[in-house]
């Protein structure tokens, strides 16, 4: 079952009249891997080197597939870009971003994935900075728990890293 | 959520691009780093790469390695293709001589941010020339090979300037005084140096150190040989009375280096991002006429706050 979502004027009821209206310029992006759809004002979305570029190459009028990026992940790029687009005060923004990047580590990775892939550089570095400051100043075992990373270092390989590296010990 | 989806996000880790992991370990710092290197080996790999250290590195790092002088450790790493992580660690364990030799740059190992001594040449020193007053020496101990002595002055007055384009954009920075007192140290008890810090021309950071802090609770009754000039010490013929160690308390004690220098903290100064301006640092004691005696200088540091 295809599910349509607007992304703008929640008024609208119809593509029609999306199609109708104004200058503004829309795009419908399509998740391959669990077919929703979404509408996107075509500044939003070519926040996306990806998009842009497929944009650029003239493939605007048709639906845009984006593969391996799932549905509720692309929408909540897609209000990420939005606020972005709209918003040119920094402080807005930053309160904005640090409100929308509250999310487990699960999350953050499913973002930060989608975001390298379609290369969005202002969400990238956002999730980036965010995971960074989720593990400074953690020891290895809170930064291997934080990151749900298997330890499968030997006893021996984890005394010679700690002898090399002895100077990071919390003081 | 079914049980396959909540094992696939067990090894989400695995599978973010290298990049998106260099880029996340870049935002920390150097120590951060290397913890993540003990999470396990494919990280390790990732958190010990020359992207994540490069971020590390100062962005002059390479213009300011080819201001060595002479044979030091750099030399000999950088002979042997070093990763950007062993360049970051020789700045960082050995200081490098720089410039003629009369300036020292370093790494502070657990943020990065860059560290500057002014060897004693660098400085300007009233009366340094004048060996009756103040006398050059070599010495192993100062990276720079040698050390300027106080013989006797009246008049002692020292600035160091440095430009502070050389140093770490938006850091707050502490200035010190390395230096090791001799056998007939005096004329320091009870006078402090006036310190000042801060750009020439402009308001300065003024304080009051003093070099020799337990020097009036342990001179007093001593009588010392009376020094050459108009002026003589006449303290040493009138001894002190005790002074209660309350009185010392508020006066910040020198400090012993790893390299076994003493140091006292001056004063502080923020820099900021971008601007390249002269910082000044002047230590002055010019008002109470009295003889001092017996320092030897290495030179005046400066380094992060919180850098040891």
């Amino acid at each position: 079952m295809k599910k349509l979502k607007f992304i703008g004027n929640p008024l609208l009821q119809s593509r029609e009249k999306i199609n109708m209206s104004s200058d503004k310029k829309w795009l419908t992006l399509k998740t391959t891997e669990d077919n929703e759809e979404f509408v996107v004002e075509e500044s939003v979305a070519i926040m996306s080197n990806v998009i842009k570029n497929m944009v650029e190459d003239g493939c605007a009028s048709s639906v845009i597939p984006v593969p391996r990026v799932k549905g509720n992940a692309m929408g909540k790029i897609i209000e990420f870009c939005k606020k972005h687009t709209e918003e040119s005060d920094e402080k807005v923004l930053k309160e904005f971003d640090a409100e929308f990047l509250n999310l487990g580590p699960d999350a953050l990775y499913d973002l930060m994935v989608s975001a390298n892939f379609l290369e969005i550089k202002v969400l990238l570095d956002s999730v980036t900075t965010k995971v960074a400051d989720m593990i400074k100043g953690k020891s290895s075992e809170e930064i291997r728990n934080i990151l749900k990373i298997e330890n499968d270092l030997s006893a021996e390989e984890i005394e010679e890293s700690r002898r090399e590296n002895c100077w990071t010990r919390q003081e | 959520m079914g049980k396959q989806e909540s094992e696939e996000n067990m090894n989400y880790w695995d599978m973010l691009p290298e990049g998106c992991i260099a880029e996340i370990v870049s935002h920390t710092t150097p120590v951060d780093a290397c913890r993540v290197a003990l999470v396990s080996p494919a990280v390790r790999s990732v958190a010990d790469s020359d992207p994540v250290w490069d971020s590390f590195l100062p962005s002059d790092y390479r213009q300011l390695i080819s201001r060595a002088v002479g044979n030091q450790p750099i030399h000999q790493l950088l002979s042997a293709s070093p990763s950007k992580k062993d360049l970051y660690l020789s700045l960082a364990h050995h200081p490098l001589v720089i410039d003629a030799g009369d300036m020292s740059f370093s790494l502070d190992k657990r943020t990065g941010k860059k560290c500057f001594m002014m060897g004693a040449r660098a400085l300007t020193i009233v009366w340094g020339d004048t060996p009756r007053y103040w006398r050059w020496r070599s010495d192993s101990g100062s990276r720079f090979g040698k050390a300027i002595e106080l013989i006797s002055v009246c008049w002692f007055e020292i600035h160091g300037r440095i430009s502070t384009s050389l140093l770490s954009g938006d850091t707050a920075y502490t200035t010190y005084l390395v230096y090791r007192p001799t056998t007939t140290l005096y004329g320091f008890e009870d006078l402090p140096l006036e310190i000042s810090v801060g750009i020439t021309g402009e308001e300065s950071i003024k304080r009051n150190v003093f070099v020799d802090p337990e020097g009036g609770v342990q001179r007093e009754n001593v009588t010392r040989p009376r020094r050459m000039g108009l002026f003589h010490n006449f303290r040493a013929a009138h001894p002190r009375p005790q002074i209660a160690s309350s009185v010392n308390a508020d006066r910040q004690n020198p400090r012993t280096r790893k390299d076994g220098w003493l140091e006292i903290e001056l004063a502080e100064y923020y820099n900021k991002e971008g601007e390249n301006r002269e910082l000044e640092i002047s230590l002055l004691e010019v008002k109470g006429g009295n003889w001092k005696s017996g320092l030897i200088i290495q030179g005046l540091e400066i380094r992060p706050m919180g850098g040891k």
